[in-house]
């Protein structure tokens, strides 16, 4: 029983010694570096920031439309969604020019 | 400028959809931007269609404005709040308080603003309306975003502190790891010429950080002018030239703006020196 143990003992030293294994914790895992600067407070702040940015453009659209009376026609958004709507060459069309095409020819 | 209108409101939905939401930027605040942004859409729709009630959407859409604002305030107060008065100086707990009073100004104009809007809702003429809009704007312009610069910049500069101390940590576990292969006879040639790179770069990104944290100090805690630093410059005639510049002269005009750059730059070197670490993670990888 001792004598297994010792030659169990004698094996794992002699592993331990031989082997090229060595922990470098600090550098093993990519995911961990990329989680730990994802992490920064400073780069949450800085997004943080980014966010505070597009709220104030927001905010000054918001004012600009309560006190516009001049130009209610011109608003790219209406005229993006309408142009949208007139689009003539349209699925429909391409199919049923298909359709002629394989009629007269 | 109704589609400069409509490029901020696209802007700022492709800018939610690719940056995360903000930690400090509380669910009421949010919900309150998202309401705005409903309320300018409406409105942009209900001139479209010339609308005679169009002024109840303006109203309205003001009414949004405010509660936001509102919200917002309050969300900077509880980042204030948050200011550890052990950790920091006299001076410091003298500028947390001046920015404090600096917000309960703007939440007694946003506050009056509100109760005015809900008192004479009514009876509100559109040029009423416009003008109140206008100088609510100018307000915002002039009071209150200068403050939130302010504060913002205030807590830039310490969180890079905090991630210049992480990032020194993290090369000094680097440091005992490559002494560690090193000692196992593992070739750490590689892995040394990336490192040697690391130092020099944090100590680029501390001096960043220092300026503008001599900047922040100087400028908005002590409330002081930069020092005038003289210089002199000998002329090939043998003449001396002397020129008398300030430290903000030489940073940059608008110190708010230098400031948040100073600490952006200082930032991007961590950023660059943490990618030094993934490599060197890889180079591991395949050594090992």
């Amino acid at each position: 029983m001792i004598g297994s143990f010792a030659l169990a003992l004698a094996l794992f030293v002699f592993i331990s010694v031989l082997s090229p294994a060595v922990s470098v914790s600090s550098l093993k895992d990519a995911n961990t570096l990329n989680q730990e600067i994802s992490d920064l407070s400073i780069n949450i702040h800085l997004k943080e920031l980014s966010y505070q940015q597009n709220a104030d453009s927001m905010i000054m659209a918001a004012i600009t439309e309560i006190k516009d009376t001049k130009v209610s026609h011109l608003n790219q958004k209406t005229l993006n969604s309408e142009s949208q709507g007139l689009n003539i060459e349209n699925n429909n069309t391409k199919d049923i020019n298909k359709l002629l095409d394989t009629v007269i020819f | 400028m109704r589609a400069i209108s409509f490029f901020i409101i696209f802007s700022f939905l492709l800018g939610m959809c690719f940056s995360l939401p903000a930690r400090a930027q509380s669910d009421t605040t949010k919900k309150a931007l998202e309401s705005v942004k409903e309320s300018v859409t409406t409105l942009i729709n209900i001139k479209d269609e010339e609308n005679p009630n169009d002024i109840v959407f303006r109203i309205e859409t003001f009414k949004k404005v405010i509660d936001f604002s509102i919200a917002e305030a309050k969300d900077l107060k509880i980042k204030l709040f948050g200011i550890d008065a052990k950790k920091v100086g006299t001076s410091t707990i003298a500028w947390k308080n001046r920015m404090m009073k600096n917000i309960d100004t703007a939440l007694e104009y946003y506050d009056s603003e509100k109760n005015f809007i809900k008192e004479r809702e009514a009876s509100l003429t559109l040029v009423e309306i416009k003008t109140r809009a206008e100088s609510f704007k100018e307000w915002r312009e002039s009071k209150y975003i200068p403050t939130a610069d302010e504060i913002n910049n205030f807590f830039l500069v310490e969180q890079q502190k905090q991630a210049l101390e992480t990032t020194r940590k993290r090369a000094e576990k680097i440091r005992l790891d490559i002494e560690k292969l090193k000692w196992a006879k593992i070739k750490t040639a590689e892995l040394e010429k990336l490192f040697s790179k690391v130092d020099p770069m944090i100590k680029d990104a501390e001096e960043l950080n220092d300026k503008a944290d001599f900047l922040f100090y100087t400028t908005k805690i002590l409330q002081q002018p930069l020092k005038e630093e003289v210089t002199d410059e000998i002329n090939t005639d043998g003449t001396i030239n002397t020129t008398t510049s300030t430290a903000t002269d030489k940073i940059e005009k608008n110190p708010e703006l230098s400031i948040k750059d100073l600490v952006k730059e200082s930032f991007a070197k961590v950023k660059n020196i943490y990618q030094i670490f993934i490599d060197m993670s890889s180079l591991v990888r395949k050594l090992l």
